[in-house]
């Protein structure tokens, strides 16, 4: 038996005559048998219905010539241009310069930064009109040390961090977050 | 003859292809196998009952037991590893001596905490940081209402019924996170004190990223409060921090700045446990702490639009351009990932902070109002 989803999917070419004789007569079963999927067949010849009564355009005179003309003086097979070319030379500079560019790109995004290169890069992602600035470490010191003071945290590891990231914040003799 | 050799080779080339075809799903297999990382966990479902009891004895024996031994904490979630070796003693909630011996540049380090103030000496450059304890909120000591949210977030099982650690006899806990997007713990609870004996760290991938154990493990019937009296040595710099009181959530919320939220939960399983107000070189910051009962996460918010420095840690650079972030980062300090990113609508730059993975992270800060 046919299952519904399946008789749903199917309706469209059914309408259209192109099922097989064995479909055709499997899905004539199920819509005998299945109230909700007549309806729904109901439905699709009421709006076939509907879009076959709508008036048909009338086509103003000489617009097939106009859309000929257009094609032809548009299509890239109208008139072939080769490979190496003058006209071609700026597509394959813009091709050039985007494969660099993403060498460049994968080469900056992969490479190892040096701690310098890392500093210039927060510089670039925040934008340049801050009001202030904060220590990662002074931060990563709080969540530290408040998280170790939880029962079952890994206490010992998260000190440990804690000091580490205290010692870093203390660059100048003064902590960042009091 | 070139018919016999023709249909010869084309009478191999079936076994040819089965040939290949066995090699590559053999090398698929051995590409997907990590054969460093060690063996996942066996999880019982049906030991859930006992777990529960045994955790519920961890819970309350992480504060309760006087103590002092030996703690080695290896990490492997930097590229070469770390290895930090403690003298350690603990006397109940927030009193304890912590002796650094490993690594070389940590040696000498003390963190002293003997309840009412909080002591880290740094030896290299001779200062004494002291801050005042600011005790946990009532919730988070909770030991019934934290042992049922472990039980939302997480699936306990009894990995094994004891075994024998350093001459101690223990329990082996394994605890599953629900959502795969936080670590994964197996832990050994002493069968006599309920005290974590050991503990090892996955990561949602699945590979081990630290493990922390105690040995030379010394009992107390009664504290010795001798334990916790030091004094800094000569032309020590001290710098005293008073610190602000931690606040719960309807007193965080009334004392927060236009600029910052309070969210009561985050990411569905965090719920709020804590607010602490902090003062910056810039100016305010409101840190909140949520907790999945086993996992801490923090929401840092910074009045204006701040830039972060750091001297240690790998800073990615990523445009989240989905929600209210002018501009984000992803920061990591060791387990530790950092979501950073500034909001300009609401005139502040946030944080968050947990050993979650960086997706999962984003999520979060995409529920953010």
């Amino acid at each position: 038996m046919l299952k519904c989803a399946r008789c749903v999917q199917k309706l469209s070419d059914y309408m259209d005559g192109a099922l097989g004789t064995r479909e055709a007569t499997r899905l004539r079963e199920h819509l005998a048998s299945c109230a909700a999927c007549r309806e729904e067949y109901e439905a699709l010849l009421a709006l076939r219905k509907v879009l076959h009564a709508a008036p048909t355009p009338v086509v103003r005179s000489g617009f097939w010539q106009h859309i000929e003309l257009t094609l032809r003086t548009h299509s890239p097979l109208g008139r072939r241009v080769p490979l190496f070319s003058v006209q071609r030379s700026w597509t394959w500079a813009v091709a050039g310069m985007l494969l660099l560019g993403t060498i460049i790109w994968v080469r900056g995004v992969h490479a190892p930064a040096s701690k310098h290169e890392k500093k210039t890069m927060v510089a670039q992602v925040f934008p340049k009109e801050t009001s202030g600035t904060v220590s990662m470490d002074a931060i990563v010191s709080l969540h530290t040390r408040m998280s170790a003071a939880h029962p079952l945290a890994d206490a010992g590891r998260l000190r440990y961090l804690d000091s580490d990231s205290e010692k870093a914040d203390l660059q100048d003799g003064k902590l960042d977050i009091r | 003859m070139e018919n016999w050799t023709s249909a010869k080779k084309w009478g191999r080339l079936p076994r040819l292809a089965v040939l290949l075809g066995v090699g590559g799903l053999l090398s698929t297999w051995a590409s997907s196998v990590d054969f460093a990382s060690p063996p996942a966990l066996v999880v019982r479902e049906r030991e859930d009952a006992r777990a529960v009891q045994i955790l519920q004895r961890a819970l309350i024996g992480s504060e309760h037991n006087f103590f002092s031994g030996e703690q080695t904490i290896l990490n492997f979630d930097t590229g070469d590893g770390s290895a930090c070796v403690t003298q350690e003693t603990h006397l109940g909630p927030n009193r304890f001596r912590i002796v650094y011996q490993n690594p070389p540049d940590a040696r000498g380090r003390l963190q002293i905490a003997d309840g009412t103030w909080f002591q880290h000496y740094l030896p290299q450059t001779n200062t004494l940081i002291q801050r005042r304890i600011t005790p946990l909120s009532v919730a988070e000591t909770n030991t019934p209402a934290r042992l049922q949210h472990i039980r939302q977030n997480y699936r306990l099982n009894l990995a094994a019924q004891t075994d024998n650690l350093a001459g101690r006899a223990a329990y082996v806990l394994d605890i599953m996170p629900r959502i795969p997007d936080r670590p994964h713990q197996k832990l050994w609870i002493d069968t006599e004190t309920g005290l974590v004996l050991r503990r090892e760290t996955y990561n949602p991938a699945g590979i081990q990223t630290s493990v922390t154990s105690w040995r030379d493990l010394h009992f107390y019937t009664a504290p010795p409060e001798a334990a916790l009296s030091w004094s800094p040595p000569e032309g020590t710099r001290t710098l005293k921090e008073e610190g602000e009181a931690i606040l719960p959530l309807a007193e965080a919320r009334a004392n927060a700045d236009p600029w910052a939220v309070v969210p009561e939960k985050l990411g569905g399983s965090f719920y709020f446990e804590s607010a602490y107000l902090a003062n910056t070189r810039g100016g305010r910051c409101l840190h909140c702490t949520y907790s999945d009962g086993i996992c801490t996460l923090s929401l840092m918010q910074l009045a204006g639009t701040q830039s972060f420095q750091t001297t240690s840690g790998t800073i990615d650079p990523m445009p989240i351009a989905s929600y209210n972030a002018e501009s984000a980062q992803i920061t990591t300090r060791g387990s530790v990932n950092i979501l950073s990113w500034s909001n300009p609508h609401r005139g502040a730059t946030l944080s968050l902070l947990g050993e979650l993975t960086d997706d999962a992270l984003i999520t979060m800060a995409q529920s953010l109002p």
